[in-house]
């Protein structure tokens, strides 16, 4: 997943910015309770916690990060906050749409 | 005539002649079809008896047709299996078959008259089948209605109906807790069971309660509604094919980009992931770029995520399969130029990347990155950082050690390690220096040459970019405490003391400055005692002891030991008085009296100091030795020799005869009253002699072994006695296989990690071993492998190796303390 995206951030953030939301998150998600979370926010902060680390990521990183498009999918949904729940309406439909199928 | 045909006019002829048979065999006729799963068959033939004999065929065929009706619903034949109801319904009713007009209903979207169809059936009190009741459940709350459907529900389906509706719209406002709290009046027994676990299942799924969302979508009815939309999340779960949802279900994979909020993507996703699980893996990024408008993207998203993957995943693929993918992507990037800068940039970094990892000429390589930042910049405007990095990446290339080949490895085996050299130094200097020109502001870039320089021994080279740096980053302590070891390396003592002090001052804890400025210190103070130059070597000894630590075990920083150096340099320089007062400090810090002489007499000897002094030490350790002999005189002497065993070989000349000394003491101490845990560091230091003397360790081993037989540790040091310690080509001798593995049990039962990496080198030379011995077999008769000469030819070039600086050698790893140069 996008670095970015694991802090919460856009693109345009600046190194303080990125800092303060690695330090949110780490006191958010504590290694003792939240390793896998934990983990996945230390990597990213490695990788944006600086411009040359930033360019250095863009230029050379060489991670699918999946094996398949369907993982792609699959891991956008891994980290519970990406899992957003439907609007009523959506819900509707999504069941309707699964019924007819 | 086609095979379709031959089949439908062989079932014709048959029907045909079934209408001349009797009753009873066209029932039989009927139901043998039936078994067969040949529904269209049964239908018919029951139609037709339904005819003679309405009263006693009609429910028959009523079955057949329902069955029939339900597998075209299961393949997706609603025109045909509609086609079928509305016979029936001529016939029998709707009333008889509402249960699959419900069904038709659900799957044509008409969601309110299946809704009045459910209703209807448990007006009526039908007798439903598990399945059936589970239609007629999500058919009622799929109608989203508000108020009842005609004819209305019993009060109690309607107040569970109206939890399943409530819980529902508290899932989607995030109201986990409220939602599990709405369900809960739903008992197990209630026709909405199986929806509480659907919604239970969608709280834990939100929660990122992942195995407690999976345990409760499992226990969904198969079939049911909520079972199919369960199929979605669980594969973004990602479930197995064997457990989950089957990912290459499209309408699956379709609900799950539905969730996801990529629902337009979702047929492209189904029709890529299948081309690519099948290996077609550029047609899946064809498929890709043709159908998906944003891609390739580099804004976050899911799309951008998919662009990481297209153009990252040919580093996952098999080499050959990898270069046709990089050639397609190239290609593509260049057919699509009107597409823009990204995909070219994307492309030309991936060509990049894929060189650096296969064989290419030097010039293409820096072409390939060159052509990097050109795309960089079409698509991001001129950055000088980013061409630093660039460059700097390209001199990280080239600065990269290569093995040399030797026609002959096998020969070699591990005796000797691979030659390395620096892949291209010329041009490694010449991308740090562009990376400078474009970043001066950036010391990583300076450091990066330092290291080339260090790599290549150009020292002169190497103190004018620590002067450069330095001047550049006054307050950087990398490069304060890299020219401080520098100068301590060209005895520029006092200059190395400033460039560690600021080092020092800026981390004060820094474990490296520290004891590079002891070091320094105590060979700028032995450089005063040599010249007669006393207070300057009290001055700077002082200033090492500032410095020193209270570890006795610590040879350069312990306080004790820089007591026992001031006083052998105060004997140097003919300060006796302060050589007595500085060796007394000693003692009060160190009640070890033999450790100190046995110290200060080597320290002396290194010293060079004068013969009064050193002869006074010499009879001191002497006469401690000859009073009697002490495991803990013997842990010192290791421990003290061990350190002088990391000076480099021109200062240390001296030494071998003091570990042959040490080595008679031990055949006579091994008689002491020894634990394994004290005697291993000593057999190990024996064994771990350039040129090692097996016979002094002997005696300690089999002592050890007599009293502890089954100490790992002793039984490994046995067997390298017994077959050396260089793995050799005797190694390929079978016997030495079985004594390794009783060793190896041993330490694998003691657990003994350490040992059994050991074990483990030792067995991974003998497969090797024994492999190029099979390779040769018969054609290789004059190779005799109880040859110890053979080893004694590599040894003689290695030595001559020795003498002969070169600086493409391999440093040796770091030693624990500093080296004492």
């Amino acid at each position: 997943m996008d670095p970015y995206e694991i802090l919460g951030l856009t693109p345009e953030a600046d190194d303080a910015a990125i800092r303060g939301a690695y330090l949110e998150l780490v006191r958010r998600y504590p290694p003792d309770h939240h390793p896998q979370r934990f983990a996945a926010v230390s990597a990213a902060y490695q990788i944006l916690k600086d411009e040359g680390a930033r360019l250095r990521y863009r230029l050379f990183n060489l991670d699918p990060g999946m094996r398949s498009p369907i993982e792609v999918l699959q891991r956008r949904f891994a980290a519970p906050e990406a899992r957003k729940p439907l609007t009523a309406e959506a819900l509707q439909q999504f069941l309707r749409q699964r019924a007819m199928q | 005539m086609g095979k379709k045909n031959k089949r439908k006019k062989r079932s014709a002829r048959s029907l045909t002649a079934a209408v001349n048979r009797s009753p009873e065999q066209m029932v039989q006729l009927a139901e043998n079809a039936l078994a067969q799963g040949q529904l269209r068959k049964a239908c018919t033939l029951f139609r037709q008896l339904c005819q003679d004999d309405p009263d006693r065929y009609l429910g028959r065929w009523v079955d057949a047709s329902q069955r029939l009706f339900d597998q075209l619903m299961a393949v997706g034949c609603l025109v045909e299996a509609k086609a079928l109801l509305v016979s029936l319904e001529r016939k029998v009713g709707a009333a008889a078959i509402r249960s699959s007009l419900m069904h038709l209903a659900l799957h044509q979207g008409d969601f309110v008259r299946a809704a009045s169809l459910a209703a209807a059936e448990i007006a009526e009190g039908a007798a439903l089948t598990d399945p059936q009741l589970a239609s007629v459940v999500d058919a009622l709350v799929l109608d989203f209605q508000e108020g009842d459907p005609e004819p209305v529900l019993p009060p109690g389906l309607a107040a569970d109906r109206q939890r399943v509706w409530q819980a529902l719209g508290l899932v989607s406002r995030g109201d986990f807790d409220a939602a599990l709290q709405a369900v809960k009046p739903l008992g197990l027994g209630s026709p909405f069971a199986n929806w509480k676990w659907f919604i239970k299942g969608l709280c834990a799924f939100h929660t990122g309660q992942d195995p407690k969302a999976c345990q409760a979508f499992a226990r969904l009815a198969a079939g049911s509604l909520p079972a199919k939309a369960a199929d979605a999340y669980l594969l973004l779960l990602g479930e197995g094919p064997g457990e989950g949802p089957n990912p290459k279900n499209p309408s699956v994979l379709q609900a799950a980009c539905l969730l996801a909020g990529v629902g337009e993507a979702g047929p492209v996703i189904a029709r890529a992931d299948a081309l690519w699980q099948t290996g077609r893996y550029r047609d899946a990024l064809r498929h890709v770029q043709r159908h998906l408008s944003d891609f390739p993207s580099d804004q976050p998203g899911f799309q951008h995520d998919l662009t990481q993957f297209f153009y990252n995943a040919w580093s996952d693929l098999p080499e050959r399969q990898a270069d046709a993918y990089i050639d397609f992507l190239c290609r593509s990037a260049e057919k699509r130029r009107q597409v823009g800068a990204l995909e070219k940039l994307l492309a030309c970094k991936a060509e990049a990347l894929w060189l650096e990892r296969s064989w290419c000429e030097d010039r293409d390589l820096a072409q390939s990155w060159e052509d990097v930042l050109a795309s960089y910049q079409a698509r991001h405007g001129r950055q000088p950082r980013v061409a630093a990095i660039v460059y700097q990446h390209l001199g990280d290339l080239f600065t990269q050690e290569k093995e040399e080949e030797t026609p002959f490895d096998f020969f070699f085996l591990s005796r000797r390690s691979k030659r390395t050299h620096l892949r291209n130094p010329r041009l490694a200097a010449q991308f740090y220096q562009q990376a400078l020109n474009a970043d001066a502001d950036n010391p990583d870039g300076y450091f990066a040459l330092l290291g080339l320089y260090e790599k290549t021994a150009e020292k002169s080279k190497v103190n004018r970019t620590l002067d450069d740096i330095i001047r550049r980053f006054p307050d950087n302590k990398t490069a304060l405490l890299k020219a401080g070891m520098r100068c301590l390396e060209r005895n520029a003592f006092n200059k190395g003391m400033g460039y560690l002090e600021r080092a020092l001052a800026l981390d004060p804890i820094d474990a490296q400055a520290r004891e590079g400025l002891v070091i320094t210190c105590i060979q700028a103070a032995l450089r005063y005692a040599q010249q007669g130059r006393m207070a300057q070597c009290r001055e700077v000894m002082q200033k090492a002891l500032e410095r020193a630590s209270k570890r006795t075990d610590d040879f350069n920083l312990g306080r004790c030991y820089l007591h026992v150096r001031w006083a052998v340099m105060a004997e140097i320089g003919g300060d006796l008085p302060e050589a007595e007062r500085q060796m007394a400090a000693a003692v009060a810090m160190n009640a070890d009296d033999f450790r100190l002489d046995y110290f200060a007499l080597l320290i002396g000897v290194l010293y060079d100091q004068p013969p009064e002094g050193h002869e006074e030490r010499e009879r001191r350790v002497s006469g401690a030795i000859e009073r009697g002999l002490t495991v803990e005189k013997m842990l010192s002497m290791v421990a003290i020799l061990e350190y002088f065993r990391r000076l480099p070989p021109k200062r240390r000349k001296w030494l071998p005869s003091e570990e042959t000394l040490f080595g008679r003491l031990l055949a006579k101490a091994a008689r002491l009253e020894w634990l394994p845990e004290q005697a291993r560091p000593v057999v190990a230091f024996v064994l771990s002699a350039e040129k090692p003397h097996l016979p002094w360790a002997g005696p300690l081993v089999k002592a050890v072994l007599g009293r502890h037989p089954d100490d790992p540790w002793f039984r490994w040091f046995r067997f390298l006695l017994d077959y050396g310690t260089q793995p050799g080509l005797s190694h390929a001798n079978p016997r030495v296989g079985k004594d390794l593995q009783v060793v190896r049990a041993l330490a694998e039962k003691a657990g003994d990690t350490e040992l059994i990496a050991q074990i483990r080198k030792v067995e991974k030379f003998i497969e090797e071993a024994r492999r190029i011995f099979e390779s040769f077999g018969k054609d290789f008769p004059g190779l005799d492998i109880t040859d110890d000469d053979e080893d004694d030819d590599f040894e003689d070039e290695e030595d001559e190796d020795e003498d002969e600086p070169s600086p493409r050698r391999k440093l040796p790893p770091p030693p624990r303390q500093l080296d004492l140069f």
